[in-house]
């Protein structure tokens, strides 16, 4: 303490200044799970209360902010609820059929996925790269790789690092994001990557003779076996086709709103290739 | 110094729980860098230098940074802050926010080059222009809001004090 008095301002950073640089040895030298487990440890029960309060006052100003549309979103959703009640039956039927199809072909189900559900408890605070913080980690079952869904299908991204009680999602949308993926109606195959500026998602690699249209669907393909096979990326907006070059690109909408992700959910019982 | 940390806590969740669900698109301000430079520019002592290192060292464990980068750029604006003469910023507030826009700038322009380092390229004209200089001026004018009442918050409680003193 002494010590620390002794010092003018100078003194201090420069002091502090060494331990950053300190830190960051141990972090080059991966000696630094210690101190991370430390932090987590410290600070993820704090961010989960602040992750709800947080929730709490943002839906308090939404609410207060859509009040006046309530009416009209009322009248929307009774639509929708009617158009998704006829849609059920359909898709009842089809579920039927498609047993039974299965049935006498002798497929296998298709894998169920092992879910376990998480909160998102905090975002990447510098920058702009696209991590996300959820509050399972080594405890729950959660392991690196493992991929992060919402409402059983829809890719959010995958699990980069995890601790005890907390772990980091990579998202989809993250520049340095490669997903293999696969445009559903025309089997064409490429690789989805986050763009620049955090506005969307590109689809590069495509065969020139592949067919592909605004509206189209695209899945992950499965290949490399670093996600399962059927995910759901994302939509077709807009297609580049070049006759110059080897491959066409396309611009995806995600299925996601990335913006607003609340939980999600991370499949424990795929196990990717490293 | 218990409310050093209380402080740490409360900026660094509300810029990891709150911030990011307000604005989108990544241009955001950085409440701990905001509040570090002008806590700095006020009360010049070593509280500020731990505010820094603190809250760089809770919102790194949450970063896709480096270990240990997010501390250091921020005590190395604290710093950079102290320097300035609290007269100075007596006699033309501006000044602050001036400083306020420098340095933010600079520390937006650190993190891009450590994240150059760590492999994301993001130095894009449409990058710098659109995120980077956008944060800066969100920061500032965060800045235009917050030093005044940090700065009249702090006068009061000098001038109290000062009357407690025999």
């Amino acid at each position: 303490m002494s010590f620390w008095k002794s010092l003018n301002n100078f003194g201090k950073a420069v002091f502090l200044v060494l331990l950053c640089i300190f830190i960051i040895f141990l972090t080059q030298v991966h000696a630094d799970q210690v101190l991370r487990r430390s932090l987590d440890f410290v600070t993820t029960p704090i961010l989960k209360v602040t992750s709800v309060a947080s929730e709490y006052v943002l839906g308090t100003g939404k609410f207060l902010g859509g009040i006046g549309k309530i009416s009209d979103e009322n009248r929307l959703l009774k639509a929708q609820v009617a158009a998704l009640e006829l849609q059920d039956v359909t898709l009842e039927e089809f579920k039927l059929e498609n047993q039974q199809l299965r049935d006498q072909l002798g497929l296998q189900q298709k894998q169920n996925f092992k879910l376990k559900t998480a909160r998102v408890i905090g975002s990447e605070p510098v920058g702009n790269l696209k991590v996300l913080t959820i509050n399972a980690g080594m405890q729950q079952g959660i392991a690196v790789k493992m991929p992060v869904v919402v409402s059983q299908g829809l890719l959010v991204g995958y699990v980069q690092e995890v601790y005890d009680t907390s772990a980091r999602v990579m998202l989809l949308l993250d520049t340095s994001v490669e997903m293999p993926a696969r445009i559903q109606q025309s089997r064409a195959d490429g690789i989805v990557k986050g763009q620049p500026l955090g506005q969307g998602l590109s689809m590069s690699l495509i065969p020139q003779d592949a067919t592909v249209e605004r509206g189209n669907t695209v899945i992950t393909s499965g290949l490399g076996s670093t996600m399962p096979p059927g995910l759901l990326i994302g939509y077709v907006q807009a297609v580049n086709k070049d006759t110059n070059q080897i491959f066409q690109t396309a611009d995806i909408l995600p299925a996601v709103d990335f913006g607003r992700l609340e939980t999600v959910m991370v499949i424990t019982n795929f196990n990717p290739s490293l | 110094m218990w409310w050093l940390l209380v402080i740490t806590f409360l900026l660094s969740s509300l810029q990891l729980t709150l911030v990011p669900f307000v604005f989108v698109s990544g241009t955001m301000i950085d409440l701990v860098l905001v509040f570090v430079m002008s806590w700095a520019m006020l009360k010049k002592g070593s509280s500020a230098l731990w505010l820094a290192f603190l809250a760089g060292l809770v919102l790194n464990q949450y970063s896709a940074l480096h270990m240990g980068f997010l501390p250091l750029f921020y005590v190395v604006i604290a710093y950079l802050a102290t320097l300035v003469s609290s007269d100075m910023i007596d006699n033309n507030w501006l000044l602050a926010v001036v400083l306020g826009f420098t340095l933010s700038g600079l520390f937006e322009l650190l993190v891009l080059l450590s994240f150059w380092f760590g492999g994301h390229n993001l130095f894009t004209l449409d990058y710098l222009s659109q995120i980077v200089l956008v944060r800066v001026l969100l920061n500032t004018t965060f800045m235009l809001l917050l030093f005044p009442v940090l700065r009249a918050l702090n006068s009061n409680l000098n001038q109290r004090h000062k009357a407690l003193l025999p």
